[in-house]
């Protein structure tokens, strides 16, 4: 665990690569954030925010194999402190 | 004494009784309706006669007993058994399996049938019954059974014969059982044997030696006369009664025996002239509907008795035996002679034959002629012959060498007599006066006196010639102007005519010869033949018997009669018109009468058919040639007399006998492939019978040979079958259902019993005629297509589902993608942007460089975009081959996709017959081929890429191979690798299809992408059938959960 402090250390979970590196680039553009992980579905988002324990996961519903909103109850009973973002385009997708 | 003793009988009978009686008699006078008779002035030997023998097989033992039942049947008893006769068929009817005879004898001796239709038997130990085809023995009788009688009330009495002991000669049957009286009721005889009942329903019973009169209780007992004791050896074998008295037979010869007579309490001898009525020996007696007494005796066959006139008739004469067991009559009035040896059967016959056996001098007719006072003369051989009612008296004519055909009766009654010799002479007051003498080989074929009193000789020989006799003196010779002629007869307008050997037919009228030409018949009718004979009808009327029909002349008409008329035969010989100006023609086949108003109706229409009466031999016709003039004739009384060179026939036209008894009518049995069932009303016969035969018979005993039947089945026959004489009819492959078979039947006399009889039945169809099993199929039908319907619909329905479900995917596809790549590349671009505008005011260098990233990412999105639109726009690709399609596609991936790498190979290569693909499914397949040809064209760096489509009977296989770097299986494992290879999509639409999709990959060595897709979804035509023929089986298994 190596946390720098008064950085946001961020986990993003999309499964398109664009919308990722997006986000990348918005969040290393601010002093205070910093994005420690990537993962393309629920599934690697578990793994990483194992490996990582960020302070904020931005996540995506929609995403092929596991999708966010699984990927969200297990970390949460895993990390029940964990913070998520939900980051979604598709307002009907939150049916999902 | 004897009316006494009726008057006394008569007192004593209850005036109840008395109507009873009446009453029984008229009811028995209605059902018998016309009981027929035989005409008594004819002998016997001119009955109708048939002789069954025992010897032929008929019957198994000598007959000994009679009875008619109601129903028509004769019944025969014989020796041995029970016969039905139907006048055709003798049938044995035994009792039936498991009963028998008292004392299991079969030795039948009386029959009777009584009113209530059923028969009582008589035999050598006891009584037996039919009833109703239901059979019993009455038990306990321990004797013969010689005698059967019903009474008044319907009671049937026997008498009984060889008893073991004294219980009774005379028994009453009721209930079946038997109540016997004898000794203790005043019976001195001990046995009884016939019983005959009178008028007032008495029983006269022959004994032993007496005559015994019983109503219930004895009225009498008369011993025979010369007998002081009952009780003697003299039986009396025959009784018969009428209102005169009794008549009693003793088969043994004496004064007192014989035939004998008891009236008014006296016994009286019988004779006759030539007949002693005490030398003969009586076993039978019977006496007929027309009161003659019929004798029959145990050695000199029978006598027939009426009022003085006896007439006999022996086994010499044909009779089967002059052992005489019964007489009987029946209801056709025919008479039925029971002897040792066989069956005689006596008939009425309307045509009754004179021969040398009643009387004729010879055996040779040579001519006939009816005589003005009444007789009938008969030239024979030798002698001149008169009949006069039934009395033949014959004589000779000294001076006359043999009697020619022609015989002439003139104005004055002289009686004109044509010579062997060829000579003619006349009679004149009982002297012979000779005309002219004979030369040899010569003869007087025909005789005719004018109405100017000239006698025309018509002679035949080696000089024929005509002469013409005034004062019995030749005046004129015709010749040889006149050739060879059959005969010659005159006009009663006066001349003659004359018709000649060649045919010609010639008229002689005051002093000319005229002739009457015949061919414009033989032109029309191409043949007349010669003319035999000529008769004048009273009307003026010439007919000629020609060779092939009748010539009529009348009122300047000639007119031809023949087959085409329904004449029977061609060949006429003779024809006499009678009282009623029929016609009567004697042929070949038999005597022929044609009425006046058919006649007439053939004058007016010469082709006409006419309804013509034929009486054949059954008849009494015999036929032969008559070579006398004239051939027939008609005597004052009106009878016509034929003769055929050997008999005299004569024919009463106003009093044929005719039977007028209506002939029952019944169906036998029934034969239905092989097996006999009874022909009882109601009868079902099995499933698929296929021959049919069924019996019937018609009971007229007359003639059994002319009884006709016609039939119908109705549910098969539309009308009548055309009259025969079969009594059989035959159907084969009848369909089931219910059937009337109906026949009727005419008797001899064409008497048809329009009623008939009916046999109602029916053929059970088999399991697979029924209606149900029909309507099982009906319904199973139904129901399969109604499961077709259903089938089709929920098909239809899955394929518009399917159709529905496509667009949906699609749509959700399209969504996905649009998401996917336009929307998220565009939010990941904003995210970019927003981080450039960000960085901008403290470090621009950092913002151009995350600018440029972006433009170039926007770059890739646009392309990327640019495929799922041309991935959408590529539409539609149900026209053409898919080899060409994906052709083109490749080559232009190749372009696009390579980029700055060097271009793979591509090649599509195609196995099989190509086959039309349904248009859905190749756009799907098209689908798949870009996704997996673009993936290898963009990521497997690849030198050869293959598409290779393959066409199989049962599949279509398409499969894309490339030579590239090869999928890691891991990736293959996992099915998404993100951001790229597009698997999912392709595996989601080939499941979507119905297909198989496999992948084979290795690091290195290429990747190969396997689409198979059966037959049935794939190919275009067979989808339908193929998929309706698995879906089907499917389906219906679904359907009846098998």
């Amino acid at each position: 665990m190596n946390r720098q402090s008064g950085v946001i250390r961020i986990l993003t979970v999309d499964d398109h690569p664009l919308l990722r590196k997006g986000i990348a680039t918005l969040v290393n553009a601010e002093a205070d954030m910093k994005l420690v992980a990537e993962a393309a579905n629920g599934q690697e988002a578990i793994e990483q925010y194992r490996l990582h324990r960020p302070d904020v996961t931005l996540m995506d519903l929609q995403m092929p194999g596991m999708n966010g909103a699984e990927a969200i109850g297990e970390i949460q009973s895993e990390f029940p402190n964990a913070r998520i973002i939900v980051l979604t385009t598709y307002r009907a997708m939150l049916k999902y | 004494m004897f009316k006494n003793l009726i008057d006394k009988l008569n007192a004593r009978m209850s005036p109840k009784a008395a109507l009873l009686c009446v009453l029984i008699l008229s009811l028995l006078a209605a059902f018998a309706q016309p009981l027929l008779a035989l005409n008594p002035e004819s002998r016997i030997s001119q009955y109708g006669h048939t002789v069954w023998r025992v010897q032929d097989g008929n019957l198994n033992g000598s007959p000994t007993a009679f009875a008619q039942t109601p129903d028509g049947y004769i019944w025969i008893g014989t020796q041995n058994g029970l016969y039905r006769f139907d006048g055709v068929n003798f049938l044995l009817r035994n009792p039936p399996a498991g009963q028998r005879y008292p004392s299991g004898i079969a030795n039948i001796q009386s029959l009777y049938a009584a009113r209530d239709g059923s028969l009582w038997v008589g035999t050598s130990a006891g009584l037996a019954h039919w009833a109703n085809g239901t059979f019993s023995s009455i038990p306990d009788l321990n004797a013969g059974v010689a005698g059967i009688a019903e009474d008044t009330e319907g009671a049937i009495w026997i008498t009984r014969t060889h008893l073991h002991s004294f219980t009774g000669p005379i028994c009453k049957i009721s209930a079946g059982n038997a109540r016997c009286y004898g000794e203790p009721e005043g019976i001195q005889t001990l046995s009884g044997g016939s019983i005959a009942v009178d008028a007032q329903g008495r029983f006269w019973i022959g004994g032993n030696g007496t005559l015994v009169a019983w109503q219930g209780k004895l009225l009498g007992e008369y011993p025979l006369p010369g007998a002081k004791a009952p009780n003697s050896a003299r039986v009396i074998e025959g009784v018969a009664v009428d209102a005169e008295g009794v008549w009693v037979g003793v088969d043994q010869t004496g004064p007192h025996d014989g035939l004998q007579h008891f009236a008014g309490g006296r016994w009286s001898s019988f004779t006759a002239p030539g007949f002693n009525g005490a030398n003969v020996n009586v076993r039978a007696l019977f006496i007929d509907r027309d009161r003659s007494l019929w004798v029959g005796t145990s050695n000199q066959g029978i006598y027939r008795i009426h009022g003085q006139s006896v007439d006999h008739f022996g086994h010499e004469d044909g009779l089967s035996s002059n052992s005489i067991d019964r007489i009987f009559q029946d209801r056709e009035g025919s008479i039925w002679v029971s002897t040792d040896e066989g069956l005689d059967h006596f008939r009425d016959l309307p045509i009754v034959t004179y021969s040398s056996a009643e009387g004729l001098g010879t055996e040779v007719v040579g001519s006939i002629l009816a005589r003005r006072n009444g007789t009938t003369t008969i030239g024979t051989l030798s002698s001149i012959d008169s009949l006069q009612g039934t009395v033949i008296t014959s004589r000779r004519i000294s001076g006359l060498r043999g009697i020619a055909p022609a015989l002439l009766e003139d104005h004055r009654g002289n009686l004109w007599i044509s010579t062997a010799d060829g000579g003619l002479g006349v009679e004149v007051n009982g002297r012979l006066r000779l005309i002219f003498k004979g030369d040899s080989g010569a003869s007087v074929f025909s005789l005719a006196e004018d109405t100017d009193q000239a006698v025309w000789a018509l002679i035949a020989g080696p000089h024929p010639r005509l002469v013409r006799i005034e004062n019995f003196e030749v005046r004129e010779e015709f010749k040889p102007k006149i050739p060879a002629g059959y005969c010659v007869t005159a006009d009663p307008q006066g001349g003659i005519w004359l018709s000649l050997l060649d045919g010609r037919l010639m008229r002689y009228l005051h002093g000319e010869w005229q002739e009457l030409s015949v061919e414009p018949l033989k032109r029309k009718y191409s043949r007349v033949g010669g003319i035999y004979n000529m008769s004048f009808d009273s009307d003026g009327t010439l007919w000629g018997a020609a060779n092939s029909g009748v010539v009529g002349y009348r009122n300047g008409n000639l007119q031809f009669l023949n087959e085409r008329n329904g004449l029977p035969c061609p060949s006429t010989y003779a024809t006499v018109s009678d009282v009623h100006h029929d016609l009567w023609i004697q042929t070949q086949c038999g005597l022929v009468r044609i009425e006046n108003a058919a006649l007439e109706r053939w004058w007016r229409n010469p082709e006409s058919r006419l309804r013509v009466t034929t009486f054949t031999t059954a008849d009494g016709f015999r036929s032969g040639i008559p070579y006398s003039h004239p051939g027939a004739v008609r005597g004052v009384d009106g009878k016509l007399w034929f003769q055929n060179a050997r008999v005299l026939m004569m024919v009463d036209p106003d009093h044929l006998a005719a039977n007028a008894v209506v002939p029952p009518v019944h169906l036998e049995q029934v034969i239905a492939d092989r097996r006999i069932y009874d022909a009882q009303s109601g009868l079902r016969l099995p499933p698929r019978t296929q021959q049919l035969q069924i019996d019937y018979t018609g009971l007229s005993y007359v003639a059994p040979s002319k009884v006709l039947f016609r039939y119908r089945l109705d549910g098969y026959d539309t009308q009548w079958q055309e009259p025969e004489t079969r009594r059989t009819a035959f159907y084969n492959d009848l369909r089931p259902g219910n059937y009337t078979f109906r026949v009727i039947a005419s008797n001899n006399s064409g008497r048809w019993n329009d009623e008939g009889a009916s046999l109602q039945f029916s053929i059970a169809p088999a399991y697979y005629q029924t209606y149900w099993f029909r309507a099982m199929w009906g319904a199973v039908l139904v129901v399969l297509v109604w499961a077709l319907y259903q089938f089709r619909l929920r098909q239809m329905m899955q394929e518009f589902n399917i159709a529905l479900e496509a667009r949906v995917n699609e749509r959700t596809r399209i969504a996905r993608e649009l998401h996917d790549t336009l929307l998220q590349s565009l939010h990941g671009l904003m995210f970019q942007y927003q981080a450039a505008r960000n960085m901008l005011p403290r470090s621009p260098e950092d913002a151009r460089k995350t600018l440029d990233d972006a433009i170039f990412e926007t770059e890739q999105a646009i392309a990327e975009s640019r495929d799922a639109i041309h991935d959408l726009r590529t539409q539609p690709l149900s026209e053409g081959d898919l080899a060409p399609l994906l052709e083109t596609a490749g080559e232009e991936m190749a372009t696009v996709e390579g980029g700055d790498r060097d271009s793979p190979g591509f090649r599509v290569i195609v196995e099989g017959e190509p086959r039309k693909l349904s248009p859905n499914l190749q756009d799907e397949v098209y689908r798949i081929a870009c996704e997996v040809l673009r993936n290898a064209f963009r990521h497997a760096e690849a030198g050869q890429i293959e598409a290779e489509i393959r066409y199989d009977k049962s599949q279509l296989r398409l499969r894309i191979r490339d030579d590239g770097k090869g999928i890691d299986p891991k990736i293959l494992e996992e099915t998404r690798r993100p951001g790229h290879w597009g698997l999912p999509g392709v595996r989601e639409r080939a499941q979507c299809i119905g297909s198989q999709l496999s992948f084979w990959s290795q690091a290195g060595a290429g990747t190969e992408v396997e689409l198979t897709i059966p037959a049935s979804i794939a190919y275009e035509g067979q989808r339908n059938g193929g998929r309706f023929k698995a879906l089907g089986l499917k389906a219906l298994r679904k359907e009846w959960k098998l």
